[in-house]
């Protein structure tokens, strides 16, 4: 299970490109795209070489928000993206 | 200038050849192959790649035929990378050494899918023609594995191999791969031709769905199992390529441009041909993109369906191979008038007993003749006929 110990990475295959012509960041993978917002975003770029814990700590400072519920979407977004494919952890 | 109201589309799959050692039955190439001395140069392939890549296409497909069977395929996929492209390989294997895979891991390569036709060797040859293509496959695997290049293990479904198919998750699993798809063949081309001897039975089918849930379950998190049923069995239509000319282009071996590799069987439509006509032109102005386009060309009761933005309507070549009119209902939908007629077809051919193959070979016509045919040695008839 993905936790606030996980290191994630972006899974073999898989690149966070932007798409120019349509003004948008996405994860490109086998066959399968993910559009990403600003937030998403973020936390991919963030979480190279990082706990998610730490990102989460990072953004919860950033933004002046309260770190349960960063933490509780942060987990849920990449646990997601995790199991379509786009993310590995450790 | 482009219509606004029209989205770019988001991959194309090339159909580099329809060169290939392989002589699978299930084959959706269609039954008039294209002869090497008509397939567009690299110069005119690259020149698809830059006009993809300005147009929004994010995902390039190289496919065929087997695109290995192209020598200058490595310059291609380098080309795409240097314009942006993502790309994927989609191939048999059984052309893949370690040279040439170092070649397109140089080239930038994103992606390798790998067709399987079952592990037993008996049945995938019969299926593809092609002696010892079971071991060659699993020989590519370890090589494009051991090169750390993403891999998707492809495992197309027919009535002869679909036993196969929890050894073959099994396989995977043990092989440490991450996606898998199992893809009920796709009734087009030489498939159509064959389907008698394809179309898996009832009982296969709920077999295999039980199988997918219960592997998806036990892989959660390592192991993403995509699982294409087949058409036949179906109660609503696929959204065929996600909406006639909607996300998806592809093209052909001669340049030719089509919204999805079997709309040539539409004969009253006149498809554009690169490098006459551009991507641009094609996708935004050509009639036959926009023949099946949205919703405007539905019939009813389509036109008022809660779904018709779902499914866009099926599949236009399903429509015309098993209704007769390409602009009339998918009858995979339930709600089509030759629906129970279609059904009824796939459940009789699949107890047909009929497991006569007619392996994909290269003609310049439309063919019926039975020299190819192969006998197919199936467990459940002992040898074959």
């Amino acid at each position: 299970m993905l936790t606030l110990e996980s290191r994630v990475r972006l899974a073999p295959g898989t690149r966070l490109q932007e798409d120019t012509v349509r003004q948008r960041w996405v994860l490109l993978g086998p066959e399968r795209l993910l559009v990403l917002d600003d937030i998403a975003r973020l936390i991919i770029e963030r979480s190279d070489n990082q706990t998610v814990g730490t990102v989460c700590e990072a953004l919860a400072s950033e933004f002046d928000a309260p770190l349960d519920t960063i933490q509780t979407d942060v987990l849920a977004l990449l646990t997601s993206m995790s199991e379509k494919g786009f993310l590995r952890y450790e | 200038m482009n219509d606004r109201t029209i989205d770019q589309p988001l991959a194309i799959l090339l159909e580099l050849t329809h060169r290939c050692p392989l002589r699978c039955a299930y084959c959706s190439n269609p039954l008039a192959l294209t002869p090497r001395a008509h397939e567009l140069s690299t110069a005119d392939w690259c020149a698809v790649l830059d006009q993809a890549a300005e147009l929004g296409v994010l995902q390039i497909h190289f496919s065929g035929g087997e695109p290995m069977a192209r020598e200058d395929l490595p310059e291609l996929v380098s080309h795409a990378t240097r314009v942006g492209l993502y790309s994927n390989l989609i191939t048999s294997g059984v052309l893949l050494d370690d040279a040439r895979l170092g070649e397109l891991v140089d080239a930038g390569l994103s992606h390798v899918q790998l067709s399987f036709q079952g592990l037993d060797e008996v049945t995938a040859d019969a299926l593809s023609g092609f002696r010892g293509g079971a071991a060659r496959k699993c020989e590519a695997l370890a090589r494009v594995k051991a090169a750390g290049l993403a891999l998707t293990l492809n495992f197309v479904v027919t009535r002869q191999n679909a036993g196969q198919l929890d050894a073959i998750l099994r396989y995977a699993d043990e092989q440490g791969i991450a996606r898998v798809e199992v893809a009920n063949t796709q009734y087009y081309g030489w498939a159509l031709q064959n389907r008698a001897a394809l179309m898996p039975s009832l009982i296969q089918l709920e077999q295999m769905s039980q199988l997918v849930e219960a592997w998806r379950e036990k892989t959660r998190g390592r192991m993403v199992i995509d699982y294409v049923m087949p058409d036949y069995y179906g109660r609503r239509p696929k959204a065929c390529m996600g909406g006639w000319a909607r996300r998806f282009l592809n093209v052909m071996p001669d340049g030719t441009i089509v919204p999805c590799h079997a709309a040539q069987t539409l004969k009253h439509l006149e498809f554009p041909r690169f490098p006459a006509s551009t991507l641009a032109s094609a996708w935004f102005e050509s009639p036959a993109f926009s023949a099946y386009r949205g919703t405007d060309w539905m019939p009813e009761p389509c036109r008022s369906c809660d779904a018709k933005e779902k499914d866009w309507g099926g599949c236009r070549c399903q429509a015309l191979a098993l209704a007769g009119d390409a602009g009339t209902l998918d009858p995979v939908c339930e709600f089509s008038p030759k629906h129970e007629e279609m059904v009824m077809l796939a459940l009789r051919e699949s107890q047909s007993g009929d497991d006569r193959l007619q392996l994909r070979h290269l003609s310049f016509k439309k063919t019926g003749s039975t020299d190819a045919e192969a006998a197919l040695l199936h467990p459940s008839s002992g040898a074959g006929k």
